[in-house]
């Protein structure tokens, strides 16, 4: 008998999630930067430069300690779909989420400095049902989520004056989260599924920091497309009660209640480059462009170790693209400590249209960040604030059927403490 | 200074974090049925034949009728008092001329007697009139209040018939089918000697949705066992003269009137559930002979050759398996289990030219036509996605069709509904709410305990 349990399947497990700057990365890693729409690439004034540009670590004297969080609240909803009420609404729940950071430098020689970073670059969270609680795009995803942190050790050195070079490495934890709802239509029942896998790879980052004329400066940073392997993950599916024992022994047999998956996520390519220009001792303004290779997101495979609904391999099509950003931020110094910041993103989406769906609501974005800092001899503090304004996005062409509009915010908020000691 | 420095930290601090952005939520308090399109509705009346009638599971039976697209429809409009001759469990259908059963149950999606096979073995059989002593094949019905409803029955489609009998047919001794459900729906001598056409006439309706044709041509593509079967399909012109009498017809009662065109048949899983080549009957893989190579069956000649549902008892028993291997007997598997590619090419063509008719009459009579031929397409070339699940023709796990491999499913009824709703809709005026699919698919969980 021809057969396909196979079909079933191929919506499983596959969404990743919500994210900040398009697609899933999070570029709000320190409080000074984000204040500044993190155009910071042709700064690094602040050992956040483990992140921004490791090359120009060259320019802090000493050992310099900074750490920080950023809480980011999201708010998302979807109207659809289409095919059934286009106006019906569901909201997401409400996010939170916290990624923090610590960076350390130190300036070993006068040409050689020592950086390092704990920061988590890509972070997700979508969650619009509980369990098998129902919503309308409930097959898609009703909870993803995902965290990464990367332990990012890094050498700069200064070639000559106006000029320094860096590279660094990473090593990768992440783990992931991801649930939806399954219908098993030989039963008309739905199977919960929930695949949690803890992962890890290795990137590496090389950065560049040019000084052509006094006044400015031009920094350049590249992350190559590191690799994610997630082994020995679970993948658990649970279902209520059918009420009919050999129905539900079925159901059992082709939802075992765990079974172990693996998968593999690489991870884009990163290149920014920024121009700083300091207009006055008090006026400094910058720009940045940033990109992160979206388009090595083709595809979701994960492979059980046993069959799941009749297969051992869920494949899903993710076709992103890469994505880019314009980055605009201004500090103005006052009172001979504190610094007024501000800026401007624009943030391309990396989630085609077609292929846009619940568990990444992405689209383009506006954000606005404003923030203040003050230094008080070795300390420093700053604060930012980032309104993220996402484009309502209306989907027509989806090719999960799931055309429809989604709505979309988050508020960003940024805390970062530095020390330094110049004679260490 | 420094105090007035944190001051000013912490007020900025605040003022942010009290202006910070909401999401503006749009307000939806649901789709509204205006009275104009309740009326319209109000007096909906369905004919023609299996499809229309929500035959589903080999079978007509309440628990599947309620699921039919034509009452999923007048739901949506919120008219709750769309009549339909409700039979109780486990319906009349295909296995009931034997006298065996009812409606058709998978009773295994892998059948435990075969506990090694690698692909699923699924058992499918008919729900046994033995294990429903008071079902009564002369008074199937649910309920004494729906055998002895006053009016017409607003469903008056009836499975089996052939789109004459819509016309001429009051009972079944009077009909060219002889489907033993007209009898059933008609209620005749009782009901005036009235056929379905003039039922539905007498009734006045506000709606007609007509979707006949289909079974002139199952009745000569499928195995019918005992049952009425046809040498040719109805031809073209005979079809074009039926189908226009019963639209002129209505046309006469004002109205508004929307008709189905017929879907490809042979795209349906019936008949390509079975495969073509021996099966092992420990693995229910494909036999491989000393080449790797799958056996074909005996009895087909050519790739285009459909084998029927049906022919899987006939191989079981050993029929297109060469002797030697397994049970195999040798004989060709018995024509009546195959469509030939020249049948095959006769069913689409007939298919076309109904199709072809249908456009023509209604066009110039401005009466919508609903693509169900698109629809039956779309689900066998790629499937069909909504919300995330796609529905394809896969046999028992596509979603569209039910298990009897022709007839679909409820939430294939449902799609039907939405497509029919669409071109209602459009033409007459209304907007009424789609059948909530994702919703639908919750409502079903309960069928696993319920008969």
């Amino acid at each position: 008998m021809k057969f396909h349990l196979s079909k079933l399947l191929l919506m499983i497990f596959l969404g990743i999630s919500m994210a900040l700057a398009s697609g899933f990365s999070i570029y709000e890693q320190n409080a000074r930067a984000t204040a500044m729409a993190g155009a910071f690439i042709a700064q690094g004034t602040d050992a956040s430069a483990v992140f921004y540009n490791p090359a120009a670590l060259t320019k802090l004297d000493g050992l310099h300690i900074n750490a920080g969080t950023t809480i980011i609240s999201t708010d998302f909803g979807f109207s659809g779909p289409e095919a059934i009420e286009a106006n019906q609404y569901t909201p997401a729940e409400p996010g939170l989420f916290p990624p923090s950071t610590v960076y350390l430098s130190y300036k070993m020689f006068d040409q050689i400095s020592l950086g390092f970073g704990i920061y988590s670059l890509y972070g997700l969270s979508s969650k619009w049902t509980e369990g098998l609680e129902s919503w309308p795009g409930e097959q898609l995803s009703t909870n993803a989520k995902l965290e990464s942190f990367f332990y990012n050790p890094t050498l700069a050195v200064k070639i000559i004056d106006n000029l320094s070079v860096a590279a660094g490495f990473s090593f990768i934890q992440s783990s992931v989260r991801l649930e939806e709802n399954i219908y098993y239509v030989p039963r008309s029942h739905f199977v919960h599924s929930v695949l949690e896998a803890d992962g890890s790879g290795y990137g590496l980052n090389l950065a560049l920091m040019f000084r052509p004329f006094d006044k400015m400066n031009i920094g350049i940073h590249y992350r190559n497309n590191a690799t994610l392997e997630y082994d020995n993950g679970d993948a658990r599916f649970s279902f209520s009660s059918t009420g009919n024992n050999t129905v539900d022994q079925e159901l059992r047999a082709l939802f075992p209640a765990e079974v172990k998956g693996s998968s593999e996520l690489e991870l884009p390519s990163f290149l920014g480059i920024g121009i700083a220009y300091r207009f006055t001792d008090n006026l400094l303004a910058e720009f940045d462009y940033t990109q992160f290779g979206w388009s090595s997101y083709d595809k979701l495979v994960v492979e059980f170790d046993q069959p799941v609904g009749g297969e051992t391999i869920s494949e899903s099509v993710k076709n992103y693209e890469d994505s880019y950003s314009m980055r605009f931020g201004l500090e103005y110094r006052f009172f001979d400590k504190m610094h007024l910041r501000a800026g401007y993103i624009w943030d391309r989406h990396a989630v085609p249209e077609a292929y846009v769906e619940p568990s990444l609501p992405d689209g383009d974005r506006h954000n606005y960040t404003i923030g203040l800092g003050y230094q008080w001899n070795t300390f420093s503090l700053d604060l930012a604030y980032q309104a993220l304004l996402q484009d309502d996005r209306e989907i027509n062409n989806s090719v999960h059927g799931f055309n429809g509009e989604y709505k979309g915010l988050a508020n960003i908020f940024a805390i970062s403490l530095g020390y330094s000691l110049n004679s260490f | 200074m420094k105090y007035t420095i944190l001051t000013f930290l912490a007020a900025i601090t605040l003022f942010v974090l009290s202006t910070s952005c909401q999401l503006e939520e749009p307000g939806f308090s649901g789709t509204s049925v205006s009275q104009y399109e309740q009326n319209l509705f109000s007096r909906m009346v369905a004919l023609g034949d299996n499809y229309i009638a929500g035959y589903q599971n080999g079978a007509l039976v309440a628990k599947y009728q309620q699921y039919g697209f034509a009452n999923l429809m007048a739901l949506q409009a919120k008219n709750n008092n769309f009549k339909q001759p409700l039979l109780a469990y486990p319906g009349l259908g295909s296995e009931s001329l034997s006298g065996i059963g009812g409606v058709l149950e998978l009773k295994y999606i892998d059948n435990p007697e075969t506990p090694n096979t690698i692909n699923p073995d699924p058992v499918i059989r008919p729900v046994l009139f033995s294990d429903y002593p008071d079902f009564n094949i002369n008074d199937p019905f649910i309920a004494d209040s729906i055998r002895d409803y006053p009016l017409p029955y607003n469903n008056l489609a009836i499975p089996g018939i052939l789109t004459e009998d819509i016309l001429i047919a009051t009972e079944k001794i009077y009909s060219i089918s002889q489907s033993p459900l007209i009898d059933v729906v008609l209620r005749n001598p009782a009901a005036g000697n009235l056929t379905a056409l003039q039922q539905a006439m007498v009734y006045q309706p506000s709606l007609v949705t007509l979707w006949t044709g289909t079974y002139d041509i199952l009745a000569y593509a499928i195995f019918t066992g005992q049952g009425f079967s046809l040498d040719e399909p109805t031809p073209v012109d005979e079809f074009e003269q039926h189908f226009t009498s019963i639209v002129d017809s209505l046309l006469k009662t004002q109205a508004a009137i929307a008709v189905g065109n017929i879907p490809d048949v042979t795209l349906a899983p019936y008949f390509h559930a079975v495969p073509k080549v021996v099966i092992d009957t420990v693995t229910n893989t494909p036999l491989l002979d000393e080449n790797n190579n799958p056996i074909p069956l005996i009895g087909l000649d050519s790739e285009d050759d459909l084998l029927m549902f049906p022919a899987k008892q006939a191989i079981a028993e050993g029929y297109g398996i060469p002797q030697g291997i397994q049970n195999g007997n040798g004989e060709p598997i018995p024509e009546e289990f195959i469509l030939d590619a020249e049948e095959v090419t006769l069913v689409k063509q007939t298919v076309n030219g109904y199709n072809d008719a249908i456009e023509s009459v209604c066009g110039i009579r401005d009466i919508p036509v609903v693509d169900m031929y698109d629809l039956f397409n779309t689900i066998s070339n790629g499937g069909y996605t909504l919300a995330g699940f796609t529905f394809t023709d896969d046999f028992i796990t596509g979603g569209f069709y039910s298990i009897d491999g022709i007839h679909p499913s409820p939430m294939g009824q449902a799609l039907i509904a939405n497509r029919w709703l669409d071109v209602i809709g459009s033409n007459y005026q209304a907007s009424i709410p789609y059948v909530d699919i994702p919703q639908l698919m919750h409502e079903l969980e309960s069928y696993n305990t319920q008969p």
